[in-house]
């Protein structure tokens, strides 16, 4: 026990210093934040346009750089996680009242402020006229882009669209000049506006992530389908996919997935035909699915891959002097079997190559077993 | 993270890296012109290269195995059926030779198969989406596209705009891209799913800013160029920019090229201005730009005439259909082998 005295407190030592150092480089963090984001003194449009883009460049307004309290609630509120849907939307409501809050606050004969508060009465913020319950369906529903500040457009596509290269420190008449004071007035109003609208963009974000990830998850699985669609199914020639398109519809809104069927044309394969006439039993053969359907599952690990693939056929086989017909099924691992009838009531029994190798390993596996077997009968 | 740039490529294949020259391209511009001054380039801006072109090249090799696999057998067993068949397809070695199959292929199957046509799509939003997830609200995100890149991403912008969430609304209702700056813009000559005149593709819908730029004599555009008249309304004017280049110019037999176009005056300098802010590129340094820009580069006169002679040969009166892409496909063939050696087919 004594022994372990000493190192404990040196642990408690190190915890403690390493706690200082995160809370100084947090401090310093903040520091470097507050200072970047520092409003400057502008005088011209010119000069109000470059500032305005380097804090915007800098995530100063209403991003991961932004100083203010405002910023620091919405931060929080994404940090937030739960299942509880309604503690969610309330979690949601009080921070969207809070931004209304200083909304309110800004003075409404400043540039851009009576379109933020035009914007807020519009949506109906903070409640946007919804029970907690139904919030995130309305918030899916309603156009949350119109307050993500787009460069130097705030309230993109709404009717209170407003472009700071056409107003920010710009004089009403050609003849008129915009004082100094006047400019920075205006500087610092759209800086705030800004702010504020990018972080009810941020706060209403927090109820459409999830969906939105979805859109991103289903891309992913949709790109793998297709890539298996064109790749690895079996109908993948071109008279194949033209004729594969007649029957295909894209879904009716949004982005849509291959179907999990196939219509099979004049698909040629190489095969094998176990032939009793000769020798070598196994013949090479071309099998040809003249029509017939061939379909699938989505499974795997991304449920994106062929998986339980069945198909069948009218076939025709070619194998000596005249050519056979019959029907073909298609199986899993690329195992086919057909049995065609040529000319002269010829029958033959064809499989894919894959399937005559399965066979094959099975044979050779069967004799080893039974030499084996004799071996060990041997006195 | 700097406001994001996707480039889309136009038919042909095209590897990791396609989009490095464009990109020097506009960089070398900005670090030249820019009030912001040399790097300002990659601090503003994160261009993001969109590659589809895998996915025709992966059906082409599927197809071409197919056809090693049962050609030689077929011969050999007398399938004549079979063996004309796989005469249809390119075996592996002719897919790069081959202009139709390298780059005509892409444009023939994009606009006939909606299988295919519905895949390029998705293989792009991936992309996008892919590119946005950790942007910063303060960052925007912007496309530029050329040629058949131009219709893939009206299609797939589209799409985007209308793709159902679970729980109600759409997409676009949260993410859609600040500019959209085609080049070459074929979108019109290749409409099928969506009319793109009268789509969300536009100003104040699917996207803020709309750039298209359009050569008189490019001829993959001026079949049906894309001259919308019916929007942008009223609020928008402003945001929808059309650069229509002059008759004349020709600095290289492959006017269609990516960097042809990003090379002019009205082109780069309202793109830039626009992903950034008006006084980016000053009136002086537009003045200088304009002042050392020329309109033919170094082609001599002679060059200049007959290259001129063959472009307006392609382009002469056609029917109002995408067709018609098909009759000037020899003539433009011709314009594309001859540019191979002074600038990128795509």
């Amino acid at each position: 026990m004594s022994a372990e005295r000493p190192g404990r407190r040196g642990l408690a030592g190190l915890l403690q210093i390493a706690a200082l150092l995160a809370l100084a480089a947090l401090t310093s963090r903040a520091a470097a934040a507050q200072e970047m984001c520092a409003i400057p003194a502008v005088d011209s449009h010119e000069a109000a346009i470059r500032a305005f883009d380097r804090l915007r460049l800098a995530h100063c307004l209403g991003g991961t750089a932004c100083p203010t309290s405002d910023c620091a609630l919405v931060s929080k509120l994404e940090k937030t996680t739960g299942t509880d849907n309604r503690a969610a939307a309330d979690r949601l409501l009080v921070v969207l009242a809070k931004l209304k809050d200083s909304a309110q606050a800004l003075d409404a004969k400043q540039l851009a402020v009576a379109q933020l508060q035009q914007m807020i009465q519009r949506w109906s913020l903070p409640s946007l006229s919804a029970s907690p319950q139904t919030l995130p369906t309305v918030i899916l529903k309603s156009r949350t882009q119109q307050w993500h500040g787009q460069n130097l457009i705030l309230f993109p596509g709404t009717s209170q669209e407003l472009n700071l290269e056409a107003a920010l420190c710009v004089p009403q008449t050609a003849a008129a000049r915009v004082s100094a004071e006047s400019c920075q007035a205006d500087f610092q109003s759209v800086v705030a506006v800004y702010t504020l609208s990018d972080l009810i963009y941020r706060t209403l974000a927090t109820a459409t992530q999830d969906r939105i990830a979805d859109v991103g998850v289903m891309l992913k699985t949709y790109d793998e389908r297709w890539t298996a669609f064109h790749t690895s199914s079996l109908a993948v020639l071109p008279w194949e996919l033209a004729l594969n398109n007649l029957s295909y519809k894209s879904a009716a809104a949004g982005f849509s997935g291959p179907p999990d069927y196939q219509w099979l044309l004049l698909h040629p394969s190489a095969a094998v035909v176990y032939d009793t006439r000769q020798n070598d039993k196994l013949q090479p053969a071309i099998l040809l699915d003249v029509i017939g359907r061939y379909q699938w599952q989505w499974g795997g690990q991304d449920n994106a891959q062929i998986t339980r693939q069945f198909g069948y056929s009218l076939a025709m086989s070619w194998h000596g002097r005249s050519p056979g017909y019959g029907l073909a099924i298609h199986l899993p691992r690329n195992w086919s079997l057909a049995l065609t009838r040529s000319h002269g009531n010829q029958w033959q029994f064809i499989t894919s190559v894959e399937f005559a190798q399965y066979l094959t390993d099975k044979r050779k596996n069967v004799d080893t077993i039974r030499q084996q077997l004799d071996s060990a009968r041997l006195p | 993270m700097p406001d994001v740039i996707f480039l889309v490529h136009g038919m042909g294949e095209f590897t990791a890296g396609w989009e490095l020259p464009v990109v020097a391209q506009l960089r070398q511009f900005c670090d030249t012109y820019s009030s912001a001054g040399a790097g300002d380039f990659d601090q503003r801006f994160k261009p993001l290269a969109v590659n589809y072109s895998e996915l025709f090249l992966d059906i082409l090799k599927t197809w071409a195995q197919q056809k090693q696999g049962v050609e030689a057998l077929s011969q050999q067993l007398g399938a004549d059926l079979v063996e004309k068949l796989m005469s249809w397809i390119a075996d592996d070695g002719s897919i790069d030779k081959s202009f139709f199959w390298s780059h005509a292929f892409d444009v023939v199957v994009y606009r006939l198969l909606p299988t295919v046509r519905d895949a390029v799509q998705v293989r792009v939003a991936q992309q996008l989406f892919a590119g946005i997830q950790d942007l910063d609200v303060d960052d925007t995100w912007s496309i530029i596209a050329h040629s058949l890149g131009t219709a893939v991403t009206h299609d797939t912008l589209e799409t985007w705009y209308t793709q159902p969430l679970a729980g109600g609304g759409t997409l676009g209702n949260h993410k859609t891209p600040y500019l959209v700056q085609m080049v070459a813009n074929v979108s019109r000559i290749l409409q099928y799913q969506y009319d793109v005149l009268t789509s969300d593709v536009q100003p104040g819908k699917a996207c803020e800013f709309y750039s298209t730029a359009l050569h008189p004599l490019d001829p993959f555009t001026i079949l049906r160029p894309f001259l919308p008249t019916a929007w942008p309304n009223a609020q928008y004017a402003d945001n929808y920019y059309a650069a229509k280049l002059e008759h004349d110019y020709i600095q290289q037999a492959n006017i269609h090229d990516f960097a042809h176009y990003l090379r002019h005056p009205d082109v780069v300098i309202p793109l830039l201005r626009r992903l950034s802010y008006q006084t980016y590129l000053t009136k002086a340094a537009e003045a200088q730009y304009r002042q050392q820009f020329q309109l033919h580069g170094t082609l001599t006169d002679p060059a200049l005439i007959a290259l001129r002679q063959k472009l307006e040969d392609a382009g002469v009166a056609l029917p109002d259909s995408w067709t018609a892409i098909l009759t000037v496909w020899n003539r433009v063939e011709d314009l594309m082998q001859l540019a191979q050696g002074s600038g990128n087919v795509s």
